[in-house]
């Protein structure tokens, strides 16, 4: 074997290591939360702890929507999701459209104060929120919360649905116009259909944001039967005074919420890479 | 064709606006300097409201406690007097928070399960009514002594006393008997002195708090009592810790850390209950919760022994008494929302939950129960025994603030940031000026 | 044909307007409110009164205010320096081409994809020094014998919520990064090698100038992010033991929800805006010139 070679093998190696350490670490507590949402009861708190499940606790699951009651928080979660999301596209296709192909007065103050206002954190108003809420007498009801999904995701996905819409050329508003079609009819006709893929990709960002939004469903809901998913599986972890914490229901609940998610987030890979985030990165 | 999409758009425009426009609306002024002492005041109770029938209440409990009782109880009150109760249940833990909020936005619920610590805060902020024309006298006459004394302010009844738990020491026999520990031991030193033998093997002597605010004072009250010295002092003007007495409790606290289940400065109440009962800690203070969540689940418990309280330096020994209250809030409901109160609290039904969840009985009637005099029973009999050494927390205005500074130096001290003479030090004044706010 | 172009340039307005009356209603408003709550304060029987900058002068003059700046400092600068630098190694090691390649940029969005909520409770139970993950392979590893609290002390919880958002947030970072090295023409690579560069000379002559202004624009992204993120903390500690992990967006939630007390929070929040303006104004210098002209 000769020297290159050598020195070949020992970088792939160490490529090869290098690459298990990242799944390592990246996969360490999805594993840990499997295996815990497989565990009895009594199982989670042995010392040292048991990797693989003495027995396969499959009964886990079903009681996460029986004897924890998620399966409104599931629903709830799904609806406020979907208006939400129904919202951030009305406002924001036209929008992005705008700022990518149209001219309109007062543009360049338009387009910062979109890119500003992804910034401040909606802790920082939460109180007049609040007390906006109040007066509208949105309190403790699921429109607020898609009222604040909207504001909140609003200018993320208009900066995304912008750089899809600017990957169109220029060009196609003008045939269109000569074919007689005004901008919004081009809008509709022409540059959804065209950019679906970018839609879909922003949709599906608006979807995780809008799902695992906890601020606000935490702080303006009150009644039992309106939490949305996330906010059940935190109560669970604090409301169990009498037995302690059933970790290995919590857990999977916590795999029942993510699994959409993760299986969403894996069909688009393949555009989060390309320029699909690039709107508010680049 | 430009008519259509301005028609379109401007469609879209007005259902944004539609949403929008609420805030403009000649509702009460934005400017805070405006708004009135208490946002529920508008709703004042209008005293000759008899509750009418198809009146709908909502009532707030805590945790999952009581309710399957209480859905019961709702029933069957809806049936009899035509008012509806519409249950909630808050995790205990953001219970303040939520209801705090509610009440600044004038959207209180009609009555809630609470903690007396807010009673005073609450009376001064406005949120809540006196209930001495809302119960009967007889209900009045019901409760005890001492949970009547903790529910009056200004002698009037602000709250209404609910679950009252005792909480004590309660030890795991088996790691005693493990470690060659045949007597309970009677003082917090005596504690401390045998407590090294209880470490080792993935088991500890004791389980504690020191971090989460509410539960840190839980767990350290007991020992300031018992060494003399109190939140705040008999004039209430002034701290009741920053002193010598104060200072040993801290330290007996900070040493007890030595031997405890490493958890303390994340846990929570749920975690020491845990603690103890997957048998990890051999001691820890608390009701017969545990033991009685143990009972349902059908597990042996036969290895917890309930120990008197341990004593401090001076031989003084306290038990904390936990008194949880039912609250009335300004909405208008008063009158029902009390008649509901009344329904509730009986031994059928309240009663029920009490005897279920391993809490002390605070109303002569639920003693016709036969579990609460059954001496056999050990979740009820050896606590309520231990009433007379109970002692409650205080009723301060600014409680959760005070409770925030003191577990806070607490916890700095049992970390070792500071020494507990340096923590009590810098904790004291800032304690003061939140008694005298 | 100018006054068709001005009719044009006021039609087109409507397309924006519906997003501009959200943001006014909802971002703006509250705003000049919580500058008008920053002056007040309230007696213990809740009514307001006005006091000038006294709030302002209450959170300097605060005991644990230099806790929490300080805080603040670690967990975003700190914070983002890991996620990018993580962020960067794992793109590296995207932009090769290996068997597998596929799978693990499929398993490394996951912890992106996440609900916070849920990566936050799997982290609390494997942090735990009884029966955690954690503390269980590093005692087999031979590592520690005492168990180790990371959330319960006052010197490691910041850093313990640290690593969990680190985690989280650095997939995000990768794949940004990773696309940024996509875009950069392999020929220039090519041309080094001709020139005899060797990896890691042409990493630091070509890759680093090259990715520098996005992973900037990333930087910043990401540390606005971490100045803003309230759920990781709130979830995992509370801010607690004793203030130790919390900053300031999470003092305002403390102040305004579980003190009552919040004309003081509505100031920390106002602080929180200026901090945030300094922060925005870079950002959007960063991206200037981005704005396509016809």
């Amino acid at each position: 074997m000769n020297k290159p070679s050598a020195i070949k093998t020992v970088k792939r190696i160490f490529f090869g290591l290098l690459v298990l350490l990242i799944l390592f670490i990246m996969l360490f507590p999805i594993v840990a939360m499997i295996s815990v949402s497989l565990k009895q009861a009594n199982d989670v708190f042995t010392v040292p702890v048991t990797w693989i499940p003495k027995h396969t606790a499959w009964e886990n699951y079903p009681a996460v929507f029986g004897k924890m009651k998620m399966t409104t928080g599931f629903l709830n979660s799904i609806l406020i999701t979907a208006a939400s999301i129904g919202g951030i596209m009305l406002l924001g296709i036209p929008a992005a459209f705008a700022l990518s192909k149209l001219r309109f007065v007062m543009k360049k103050p338009v387009y910062y104060m979109v890119l500003v206002s992804q910034m401040f954190a909606p802790v920082i108003v939460i109180i007049p929120l609040y007390n906006l809420m109040n007066r509208m007498g949105l309190i403790d009801n699921r429109l607020s919360l898609v009222i604040m999904n909207i504001t909140f995701n609003l200018a993320f996905i208009v900066l995304m649905l912008k750089a899809t819409f600017d990957s169109v050329p220029k060009e196609t508003v003008e045939a269109a116009k000569i074919d007689g079609c005004n901008s919004f009819m081009t809008l509709v006709w022409i540059f959804v259909p065209i950019s679906r893929t970018g839609i879909a990709v922003a949709v599906i960002y608006a979807f995780t944001r809008s799902w695992n939004e906890f601020l606000f469903a935490f702080t303006f809901m009150s009644s039992t039967e309106k939490k949305t998913i996330i906010v059940s599986l935190y109560e669970v972890l604090k409301n169990n005074p009498a037995v302690g914490i059933p970790w290995h229901l919590v857990m999977a609940g916590a795999v029942c919420a993510t699994v959409p998610l993760v299986v969403l987030f894996i069909l688009i890979r393949n555009y989060i890479t390309g320029n699909a985030t690039a709107g508010a990165v680049k | 064709m430009k008519k259509a999409i301005a028609l379109a758009l401007s469609l879209l425009l007005a259902v944004a606006l539609a949403a929008c426009s609420a805030p403009s609306d000649p509702t009460p002024p934005a400017s805070p300097a405006a708004s009135t002492p208490s946002s529920g005041s508008e709703a004042a109770p209008s005293g000759d409201s008899a509750p009418a029938e198809g009146t709908t209440i909502t009532y707030v409990t805590l945790g999952d406690t009581g309710m399957n009782q209480l859905q019961k109880a709702a029933e069957e009150f809806e049936a009899e007097t035509g008012i509806k109760v519409k249950l909630e249940s808050w995790a205990y833990s953001d219970a303040y928070q939520k209801i705090i909020t509610l009440c600044e936005a004038g959207t209180p619920p009609d009555a809630m399960y609470g903690f007396s610590g807010w009673t005073q805060q609450f009376k001064n902020l406005g949120y809540t009514v006196p209930l001495d024309d809302l119960i009967s006298q007889e209900l009045k006459d019901d409760f005890s002594k001492a949970a009547l004394d903790v529910c009056t302010v200004d002698g009037q009844l602000w709250v209404l006393p609910s679950y009252m738990s005792i909480r004590s020491i309660l030890y795991n026999k088996n790691l005693l008997d493990a470690a060659g520990i045949t007597e309970l031991p009677t003082t917090w030193q005596e504690f401390l002195e045998v407590a090294p033998k209880l470490v080792g093997g993935g088991k500890y002597a004791y389980s504690m708090v020191a971090g989460h605010p509410k539960n840190t004072l839980d767990c350290f009250l007991p020992i300031l009592w018992a060494y003399d010295g109190d939140v705040a002092s008999a004039d209430g003007k002034t701290n009741g810790f920053n002193n010598e007495n104060g200072v040993a409790a801290l330290q007996v606290y900070c040493d007890l850390a030595k031997y405890a289940v490493p958890d303390y400065g994340e846990a929570d109440i749920n975690f020491t209950q845990n603690n103890f009962t997957t048998q990890t800690a051999a001691a820890y203070i608390h009701n017969a919760q545990g033991l009685a969540a143990l009972a349902d689940a059908g597990e042996d418990y036969s290895w917890a022994v309930i120990g008197a309280p341990l004593k401090g330096a001076g031989g003084s020994q306290y038990s904390l008494g936990i008194m949880d209250v039912d609250l009335v809030f300004k909405t208008g409901n008063e009158e029902a929302a009390g008649k509901w109160l009344e329904f509730w609290h009986t031994k059928d039904r309240m009663g029920d939950v009490i005897e279920q969840a391993g809490w002390v009985p605070n109303q002569k009637s639920f003693f016709e129960r036969p579990a609460f005099t059954d001496p056999a029973n050990v979740m009820v009999a050896p606590f309520a025994e231990l009433e007379p050494l109970a002692k409650f927390k205080p009723t301060i205005s600014s409680w959760e603030e005070v409770q925030k500074v003191m577990a806070d130096y607490i916890t700095k001290a049992v970390m070792g940031e500071m020494t507990p003479a340096e923590a009590f030090a810098e904790a004291g004044p800032m304690v003061d000026e939140l008694l005298q706010k | 044909m100018k006054q068709a172009n001005r009719r044009e340039n006021l039609l087109n307005l409507l397309y924006i307007l519906p997003m501009l009356a959200v943001f006014a209603a909802f971002i703006i408003y509250p705003i000049t409110e919580v500058f008008n709550l920053s002056v007040y304060d309230r007696t213990s029987t809740g009514q307001y009164f006005y006091v000038g900058l006294n709030n302002f002068i209450k959170f300097i003059r605060h005991r644990e205010t230099s806790r929490l700046l300080l805080n603040t400092g670690i967990w975003v600068f700190v914070g983002t320096f890991f996620k990018l630098l993580f962020g960067l190694g794992m793109a590296l090691v995207l932009y090769q081409a290996f068997p597998g390649k596929k799978v693990m940029t499929g398993i490394i969005l996951i912890p992106y994809a996440m609900p916070a909520a849920v990566s936050c409770m799997i982290w609390r139970l494997m942090y735990n020094p009884v029966f955690g993950h954690i503390g269980d392979i590093l005692t087999r590893l031979g590592l520690i014998s005492e168990p180790l609290n990371f959330l319960g002390n006052t010197k490691t919880s910041l850093l313990a919520v640290m690593i969990v958002n680190v985690w989280a947030v650095a997939p995000f970072c990768a794949l940004n990064i990773l696309s940024t090295l996509y875009s950069i023409p392999t020929y220039i690579y090519e041309a080094a090698k001709i020139d005899g560069a060797g990896s890691i000379q042409s990493f630091f002559k070509i890759t680093l100038p090259l990715i520098a202004s996005s992973m900037r624009t990333l930087g910043l992204l990401v540390g606005i992010w971490a100045f803003n993120s309230f759920d990781v903390i709130f979830m995992m500690t509370q801010g607690g033991p004793a203030n130790s992990s919390s900053i300031l967006v999470s003092n305002i939630y403390q102040n305004a929800f579980q003190f009552n007390n919040r004309p003081y929070s509505a100031a920390v929040s106002v602080v929180c805006f200026v901090i945030l303006s300094i922060f925005a104004l870079l950002y959007v210098r960063s991206k200037e010139g981005d704005v396509s002209y016809e």
